[in-house]
Parts: structure tokens; sequence; C-alpha cells
């Protein structure tokens, strides 16, 4: 049955399967004083793409949140631009780094960072792109090369830890 | 800008008061992942205090 539906019609499985976007797949509660929370089966054959939203983050200190998929600590690369509302705008080109700075925590308010991931459980590269704001930010627009069908991944502090918040992740809806 | 200092960081981060999580289990870091957690952020640009951050 064609979108948009009327009064009165019958929805098969089908017609709702095609009309869902974005899926929640699952969320995670952040633990207290943790320095990485690991999600695990967020990925599957079931979404080629998926948001992850991590909200409400209480951190101890102001520093980098990086993301990493499953196991891949290298052959990230992309660009981060960061900002802060007191020093300006810093552009860092990561070329083979590790996991991606996704996030610029925040310790009088909560923190949060919102990422796109192109093709985490195929066997290509991954793409990511993420933004955080607040009075310091990210937008880091990149890519993790080494592939690996990933499963799973990583949110961890520069520095310091995090306490409460969830991370949720949903997928994009194939169609 | 200031860099964070082992002593400073161990002040911070005690032995046994930092975790690590995979899905809901959290559990304490042991203290050579502790040690080690702790090194790898010596050196870091320390943030300056801001009540606005």
């Amino acid at each position: 049955m064609a979108f948009p539906y009327s009064s009165g019609d019958v929805l098969t499985a089908a017609d709702l399967n095609q009309s869902s976007g974005l899926v929640f797949v699952k969320s995670q509660t952040i633990g207290s004083g943790v320095s990485s929370v690991t999600v695990t089966d967020a990925f599957s054959s079931t979404f080629t793409n998926y948001r992850i939203l991590m909200a409400n983050m209480d951190a101890s200190t102001i520093t980098n949140v990086t993301l990493q998929l499953g196991s891949t600590t290298g052959n990230y690369y992309g660009l981060v631009e960061s900002w802060s509302y007191s020093s300006g705008v810093t552009q860092t080109l990561v070329n083979n780094g590790g996991p991606m700075t996704v996030a610029i925590s925040h310790t009088t308010f909560d923190s949060y960072a919102t990422i796109e991931l192109m093709n985490p459980n195929g066997s290509g590269r991954t793409g990511i792109t993420a933004h955080s704001g607040g009075l310091r930010g990210v937008i880091m627009i990149g890519e993790d090369t080494a592939g690996g069908s990933h499963t799973s991944f990583t949110l961890a502090m520069a520095s310091g830890t995090m306490t409460g918040g969830k991370v949720r992740v949903y997928g994009y809806n194939d169609g | 800008m200031a860099e964070w200092t082992r002593d400073e960081l161990v002040a911070l981060y005690p032995d046994g008061t930092v975790n690590v999580q995979i899905d809901d289990e959290v559990r304490p870091m042991t203290t050579d992942e502790w040690s080690a957690w702790i090194d790898e952020q010596v050196g870091l640009e320390k943030p300056a205090d801001d009540p606005l951050a």
C-alpha cells in the first residue's frame, strides 16, 4: 500500500516496514565513573547505515570524546574541526590516526553527540560523520578504512571519566 | 597551557575508582589497566577552569 495511508486502510507488516525511517536498535545507560563505554550488538546486516546519539552525559573534565569501531584502533582518516567559545576554532587532519573525536565534553552542563555511520557492518570502509554542540563542540568528517564488519563501538574519554546519560542506536531503514 | 602530571591524575582518579563498561557490565580497572590509563593522560593539556563549559 502506498504512502500516505488513509483512514480505514489495513496495514500489513510490509507496509509498516517500508514506512519506518529511523528504527530504534538499542540503548545503553552510561555507568558511574567510566573511562569508556562499549556497546555490543549495535550493528548487523539488518541496516546498512546507523545513527548514534549520546545525550545527558556528565563528564569529570573537558576533553575529547572518541569513537572506536569494534576493535579497530588505527586506520582512521578525516577532519576534526573543534571549537571553543573562548579559544576559537582548531582544525585537525587525521591521517591514519586512532579513534575519531566525536565530541568535546562539558563539565557544568551535559555533553552530547550525534554520530552517523555508513556501512559499519559491511566488509568495506565505514563512513563516519559527527557533530556535537554547546559552548565547545566538534564537527567531524571521516572514515574507518580498516573495515571489518563491525558489530560494536566504544565511546571513550581522552581524559577523565563520564557518568550517566544514555547512548541510543538507530538504524536507517534500507527500504 | 598547563599539562596534566601523573601526581595530579592519581590524586583525581585513585586506583580502584575508575571503571570500564561493556554494555551493562561496569567493572573497576585493574591496577595495571589503571596505571596505563593514567600514563596515557600525562602531558595532555589541562583544561582551564570554565564555569560556562
